[in-house]
């Protein structure tokens, strides 16, 4: 017990400890532009100590501008979701869709989402739903393409049964198709969650959108480096975090 | 008439990148009459799945045709139950959910008092009730045939297919589910077809034993009549002359190059060596 307590908890202390050592020796080189640790935490312990706070429209407690950045990826995601998981479930099903929407996927997959954004801005007007639309259709890929290898690796034994019961399609979707593909469906949903969390980042970047994303780009032209670090490592735990949950909840509905 | 039937039944695949054409089975002739227990016996690899597959109608001969009733049959359905050999059970639903699906599909028209009681009733057959709320994977390896087994009777169907069922199972397990299957047979006599690579189990249960030459391209062998009395008891049986003439016979065949190919074997290995070359 103790041994195991050591090696989890006590290890990634020091991983991180080892880790902010370096960062304080490189911000103290000559010229080096770097805030050091404790001018980091001096100048983001406001943000911090009081995370709901809001001061202004550009100065909020960095938690308000988490939710705010949540919310926009919760639209876009279950955009993503609404849309790939049955994309996914055709492609696997039918060798006519893949051969049809195959090639068109996999050149538009490869797209990043500073390429998105515009064509959002475009043909939404305002920054909210080009945000939500780019989102939606970068983070759309791995659940549709999990989905699909989920659904062609069904074992043929299942497809058998079905076929010797005479299961309707109804019955064969939500009793055979959709329970056999469900754990490669969750392995999509999470890689398309932490896509989205990279995207909304990007796209607040690019349209001003108060997250933190925005307040980062917003900070880092009023000089005030700490700040860039301080979103560094928020926006790296809630991706963390947003993944350990999905994680949990795919162990909960795929356990037998 | 009989109630299935192959006539000239060709199965085979073709190789994709090369196109050459290797066959599994060829040249099947066979009459499965109302009634009958019927055991194909043959070696592992000579395509007796393949003739579960074409006997149910999952898949359809390249060559011949499959006659259920004296009409060409190109589907699977109800009245050809088949029991698989790893139980074609489905993970994420219980033994009654398992069940129910069987008995949901078939009868949309019944009320679900009485499709409960219909799965009851089969589940009770081979005695599952107490386990009707596990999931597959917490029962053992007869208890998931049993299963598959109460699945496919809660069909009802005409002709009862079973791929191997017993094969993966311990000799203990083999023989009560042996007795179970021949029991639950009896009592209203449907036509029934057992797979299987046990010489023993086939005598124990069959009105009549096919042998399946090795492949590739297995064809049928010279049929054995177990005339032996029902109901046939495991310990007496084994003394029993007609028993062992039985299964000295069988045994003969399948062990005589005829049946092994031997012949076809040599010429195999000389086109691989042709082909080599």
């Amino acid at each position: 017990m103790g041994r195991r307590n050591y090696a989890e908890y006590w290890m990634p202390m020091a991983g991180i400890a080892v880790m902010v050592m370096i960062w304080a020796l490189v911000s103290h080189l000559p010229d080096s532009q770097l805030p050091s640790p404790t001018k980091t935490w001096a100048s983001s312990r406001d943000y911090i100590m009081e995370p709901f706070a809001k001061r202004g429209e550009l100065d909020q407690g960095i938690l308000r501008f988490t939710w705010y950045s949540l919310v926009l990826v919760a639209k876009g995601y279950s955009l993503a979701l609404l849309f790939g998981t049955p994309i996914g479930l055709f492609l696997g099903v039918s060798r006519t869709f893949t051969r049809a929407f195959d090639p068109i996927i996999q050149i538009l997959r490869p797209v990043s989402p500073l390429a998105w954004l515009p064509l959002g801005l475009v043909l939404f007007k305002q920054s909210q739903p080009a945000a939500v639309f780019t989102i939606a259709i970068c983070s759309m890929w791995p659940t549709v393409l999990n989905t699909a290898v989920g659904v062609r690796s069904i074992p043929q034994d299942y497809l058998n049964v079905a076929r010797v019961l005479k299961l309707s399609r109804w019955t064969m979707l939500t009793r055979v198709l959709l329970p056999a593909t469900m754990p490669y469906m969750f392995t999509g949903f999470r890689l398309s969650l932490g896509i989205a969390w990279l995207v909304i980042v990007a796209a607040e970047m690019l349209t001003g959108a108060p997250g933190v994303g925005g307040f980062l780009w917003q900070e880092y032209n009023s000089l005030i480096y700490e700040h860039i670090i301080l979103c560094i490592l928020t926006i790296g735990i809630v991706g963390f975090a947003l993944d350990r949950l999905m994680s949990l909840v795919e162990r909960r509905l795929t356990a037998e | 008439m009989a109630i299935l039937e192959l006539k000239h039944v060709e199965k085979g695949f073709r190789h994709r990148k090369r196109g050459d054409y290797t066959s599994i089975l060829s040249d099947i002739n066979l009459q499965i009459e109302e009634g009958e227990f019927l055991a194909v016996i043959g070696y592992s690899g000579s395509g007796k799945s393949t003739l579960i597959s074409l006997l149910s109608g999952l898949t359809t001969p390249d060559a011949g045709v499959v006659l259920l009733d004296g009409r060409e049959a190109l589907q699977p359905g109800p009245d050809r139950g088949v029991v698989f050999q790893n139980y074609g059970l489905l993970p994420w639903l219980c033994v009654r959910r398992n069940i129910r699906l069987a008995v949901d599909s078939l009868h949309s028209e019944w009320t679900e008092t009485e499709r409960n009681e219909h799965a009851e009733k089969y589940m009770a057959m081979v005695n599952l009730t107490e386990a009707a709320d596990k999931r597959p994977g917490q029962l053992s390896g007869g208890m998931r045939q049993r299963v598959a087994l109460a699945r496919t009777l809660a069909m009802e169907p005409r002709i009862l297919l079973m791929d191997e069922p017993l094969s993966a199972l311990d000799a203990l397990t083999r023989a009560t589910l042996q007795e179970e299957i021949v029991r639950i047979w009896e009592r209203d006599r449907r036509t029934a077809v057992l797979i299987t690579n046990d010489i023993d189990e086939a005598i124990l249960m069959a009105d009549r034993i096919i042998p399946l030459t090795a492949g590739p391209a297995a064809s049928l062998g010279p049929e054995f009549r177990i005339d032996l009395p029902r109901p046939r008891d495991r310990k007496s049986i084994s003394g029993d002359p007609a028993f062992r003439r039985l299964k000295m016979k069988i045994t003969q065949y399948l062990l005589s190059p005829e049946c092994r190919r031997m012949e076809s074997a040599a010429a195999i290995a000389a086109d691989k060596k042709r082909t080599a070359a």
